[in-house]
């Protein structure tokens, strides 16, 4: 599940910033929708595999797992590059990533053994990164029947 | 512990509420000024706000749910949607079936995981390719 995606489609936005092209997102709004679509996906025997840039907002018991995925400056500004992002935004997601603040968000936000920080740099490492999260996922569901 | 709002929106489920989160005020006089129940606006907006609709977070360690959550993150641009999707293709047919994958369709994933990282090298990254990625490969199953 894409959750931007997801905010999109459903407007759960309350707002625009013209200044960083993006949306102000309401996320009282997204985590109400959210919610009825965790505990269906619950309901019919199904896991969630969730993207997104914002992880503290979520309630904790939601996630059995939480990759934080981190890639070097250089190949970052190239992805950002690529996809058009105005300057600013561009600087501030990269500011962001030298920082950590997503990984200090996670490990503030969920317990730390479910938190684990991965390498995102190549095809390689999100090969290797899929792995992991599978070989994860079936660790769970044997421990979990 | 974190502690968020269970709900903003049990009573009224945001019909003519859109202030409902901004400006609480401002939701309470025009509830009970214009809607035809005035003690029952004042009684949800109490609820709503009352801590007794706030839930303490807590880790899922007693679930009850039969496939796990997982949440990919970081900053834009790291992957996250190619990661996820990912998963969650190698994923679907043990979240929608509890057949054991055939070979041939263990070979097609094989194929299609080869095919998905080498355009994703091959063309950049981001959401665009992986949604070009999913038109190929629908055709290709076609």
């Amino acid at each position: 599940m894409n959750i931007g995606k997801f905010a999109e489609e459903n407007k759960c936005y309350e707002g625009r910033d013209e200044e960083l092209d993006t949306n102000v997102l309401d996320e009282d709004k997204l985590l109400d929708l959210l919610e009825v679509a965790f505990q269906q996906a619950a309901d019919e025997g199904k896991g969630i595999v969730a993207d997104f840039h914002v992880c503290e907002i979520f309630p904790e018991r939601w996630f059995d797992l939480v990759l934080v995925l981190r890639a070097t400056t250089e190949i970052l500004f190239d992805r950002l590059e690529a996809r058009g992002y105005p300057e600013k935004k561009r600087s501030e997601n990269m500011e962001s990533e030298i920082m950590q603040v997503i990984l200090d968000e996670a490990r503030a936000s969920y317990a730390p053994e479910i938190v684990h920080e991965v390498p995102s740099n190549t095809v390689e490492d999100l090969q290797s990164n899929v792995q992991r999260a599978c070989s994860w996922w079936d660790q769970w569901l044997s421990d979990h029947t | 512990m974190k502690r968020r709002r269970r709900s903003l929106v049990p009573l009224w489920e945001r019909k003519g509420c859109s202030c409902i989160e901004s400006d609480h005020l401002l939701l309470l006089t025009t509830l009970v000024f214009s809607n035809r129940q005035p003690l029952h606006a004042l009684i949800s907006i109490i609820r709503i706000m009352s801590d007794d609709n706030m839930e303490e977070d807590r880790p899922s360690t007693a679930t009850s749910r039969r496939r796990p959550n997982i949440l990919i993150t970081g900053t834009p641009g790291v992957g996250k949607t190619s990661t996820a999707a990912s998963i969650a293709v190698r994923k679907r047919p043990d979240e929608f079936t509890q057949k054991p994958v055939s070979e041939n369709a263990a070979l097609f994933q094989l194929l299609a995981d080869v095919f998905f990282h080498s355009f994703l090298e091959n063309t950049g990254k981001g959401h665009g390719p992986y949604e070009h990625w999913k038109i190929c490969r629908g055709k290709q199953m076609l």
